[in-house]
C-alpha cells in the first residue's frame, strides 16, 4: 500500500516530466501547492488549460503566439527588409530587450543536431526562402546560439538562402560585459579582434 | 570511488547536453581514462570560464572532483579549439560524425590511448583542411581495429585459405573476407572486388597522412563506403545518425573544398599486398 495518496503521486510524476523538475522538486512542489489558497491553484490550473487552448503558431514566423499573425508579423512598423532567425521562441523577447532591433523573426524551433538525428527537415529552415521571396527582405541576420549546433545550423542556413541573392549577416562574437580576457577562449578573442571597432 | 578527489583529464568533448538552466553535460574522450561524463555547473552562464572549453569538438584539460553522481569540472583550459573545423560545414559535420562514431563504440572507463591519438588526429587533420570521404574511412577501419573487430583481410575467415586477386565477398557477421568457394554459404556476404580488398589493406598498412592522399574512383569509394558501414552497424548494432546528414549534404552538393573529382585508385602504393 502507497504510503503517498494518489492524487499527490499523480501531480508529482506530472511535473517530474518537466525540464528540470527531478521527483523531489516535484514534491515539494505539489505540497507548496496543497498549503496555497484555493484561489491560487485554481488561477495556476485555468492558466495551465488556457495556454494549449489560447496559442498558436504564427503562420508567417512561427513564433508562440495567442493571434495569427502574431504581434511582431502584424505591424507594420516594423521593417519588413530584416529577417532575424532564431533558434526558440523565447530568445525573441531576448532580442527584443536589447532595442536595437525593428525587424522581423523567423523561428526555428530547434538547431540541426547531425548525432541526434535533427536535420533541416524538423525544423523550418524550408520556410525561410519563402518568406524571403515573398516579403522582400534584404538581409537575413543569423541569430542562433554560439554553439558547435547553431553554427552547423547558421551555415547550412546560409547555404540554403544565399542563392537568394540576399544579405546574410551573423550575430557577432566577442567578450561578453563583465567578463576576464584571461579566461576568454582563443575563438571569442580571435572574433573579438577581428571585430574590434575605433574607441 | 577509488582514487583521490580531485583529478585531471586531458580529452576531447564528443557529446554535451544541456540540463537545468545554466549546466551542461559534458562527455569526453579522454587521453587516459576513455569515455567520461561530467557535469559542468554554469557552463551557459554567458563568461563562464567553462563555457568555451567544454563545447563539443573542443580539446581541453579538465580539472574534476569525484562525486557520488556525476562527477564535476571545476576548471578548464581549452588545449585546441578547432576554430577552422568549426568554420565550414562539411569538416564540422565530419568531425561530429567521428565524435558519434567513438561514443557509440565505447563504454564509459574503458582506456583507450591509441583509439585517443587516432581521434585527436583526425581532428587536427579535419582542422587543417583534410576532412575528406578517404580520412573517414580509414578513421572507420582503424577504429575497428583498435576495438578489436578488424575485418580479416588477408585469409578466408571460413577456410582459412589465403585470399586470391578475385572477386572475394566480406562479411561483417563473419568477421572479415571470405574467399568465392566459401561465399555461398554466408548469408550476409557482399562481393568485395580485388580494388576494395587493396584499399582496405592500403588503409591498415599505412599511415592517416598517406591514406587521405588516396584518390579512388566513386564507385570503389562508394563500394569501400558500404563493406565499412555494415561492419560498424553489426558491431554497433545501430546505425549512426549522423551519416545521414553526411549523407545529405553529399546529395544537397553542399560541399565545400576537399571534393576532388573522384580518379582511379591505381596508384603504386595501393598495389602492395
Amino acid at each position: 500500500m502507497s504510503v503517498t495518496a494518489e492524487p499527490i503521486t499523480r501531480v508529482v510524476a506530472a511535473l517530474s516530466k518537466l525540464p528540470g523538475i527531478g521527483p523531489k522538486s516535484a514534491q515539494r512542489l505539489v505540497y507548496h501547492l496543497l498549503q496555497s489558497s484555493d484561489q491560487d491553484v485554481e488561477e495556476l490550473a485555468n492558466s495551465l488549460l488556457a495556454l494549449k487552448g489560447s496559442l498558436t503558431l504564427c503562420s508567417k514566423c512561427f513564433n508562440v503566439s495567442d493571434s495569427d499573425p502574431c504581434s511582431i508579423c502584424a505591424d507594420y512598423q516594423r521593417d519588413s527588409a530584416l529577417l532575424c532567425v532564431v533558434e526558440r521562441p523565447a530568445d525573441i523577447p531576448s532580442v527584443e530587450r536589447t532595442g536595437k532591433y525593428n525587424g522581423l523573426y523567423h523561428v526555428l524551433h530547434g538547431a540541426l543536431s547531425p548525432s541526434r538525428g535533427i536535420g533541416p527537415d524538423d525544423l523550418r529552415i524550408r520556410e525561410i526562402a519563402l518568406r524571403v521571396r515573398q516579403i522582400g527582405v534584404q538581409e537575413v541576420i543569423l541569430a542562433t546560439n554560439p554553439t558547435v549546433e547553431g553554427e552547423a545550423t547558421a551555415m547550412y542556413v546560409r547555404q540554403q538562402v544565399s542563392p537568394l541573392g540576399v544579405r546574410v549577416s551573423r550575430l557577432a562574437r566577442g567578450l561578453p560585459f563583465g567578463a576576464d580576457i584571461e579566461y576568454a577562449d582563443d575563438i571569442t578573442l580571435g572574433q573579438a579582434f577581428d571585430s574590434r571597432q575605433g574607441f | 570511488m577509488a582514487g583521490p578527489r580531485d583529478y585531471q583529464v586531458e580529452g576531447l568533448v564528443i557529446r554535451d547536453a544541456v540540463v537545468g538552466e545554466r549546466d551542461r553535460v559534458v562527455v569526453l574522450f579522454s587521453r587516459d581514462e576513455g569515455k567520461l561524463s561530467f557535469i559542468a555547473r554554469g557552463a551557459r552562464r554567458p563568461g563562464s570560464s567553462l563555457g568555451p572549453c567544454v563545447q563539443r569538438l573542443t580539446r581541453g584539460r579538465f580539472q574534476c572532483v569525484r562525486r557520488r553522481s556525476l562527477d564535476l569540472i571545476t576548471q578548464a583550459v581549452t588545449v585546441e579549439s578547432y576554430a577552422r573545423l568549426k568554420a565550414d560545414l562539411w569538416p564540422m559535420s565530419c568531425a561530429l560524425y567521428l565524435a558519434e562514431l567513438v561514443d557509440s563504440s565505447t563504454v564509459e572507463g574503458a582506456a583507450n590511448r591509441r583509439l585517443y591519438d587516432l581521434l585527436v588526429q583526425a581532428m587536427d587533420t579535419i582542422d587543417q583542411g583534410g576532412g575528406n570521404d578517404m580520412l573517414l574511412r580509414f578513421f572507420e577501419l582503424r577504429l575497428l581495429e583498435q576495438l578489436g573487430f578488424c575485418p580479416s583481410l588477408r585469409r578466408c575467415v571460413a577456410c582459412n585459405a589465403v585470399l586470391q586477386p578475385v572477386a572475394n565477398s566480406l562479411s561483417a557477421r563473419q568477421g572479415g573476407a571470405m574467399c568465392p568457394a566459401c561465399t555461398p554459404f554466408c548469408e550476409d556476404a557482399l562481393p568485395l572486388s580485388v580494388d576494395a580488398l587493396k584499399v582496405l589493406r592500403f588503409y591498415l598498412a599505412n599511415d592517416m597522412d598517406m591514406s587521405c592522399r588516396a584518390r579512388l574512383s566513386a564507385q570503389l569509394a562508394a563500394e569501400v563506403e558500404e563493406h565499412l558501414r555494415r561492419f560498424l552497424d553489426s558491431i554497433l548494432q545501430k546505425e549512426l545518425k549522423s551519416r545521414a546528414w553526411l549523407s545529405r549534404l553529399r546529395a544537397e552538393a553542399l560541399l565545400t573544398g576537399n571534393r576532388e573529382e573522384p580518379t582511379i585508385a591505381r596508384r603504386p602504393e595501393l598495389e602492395q599486398d
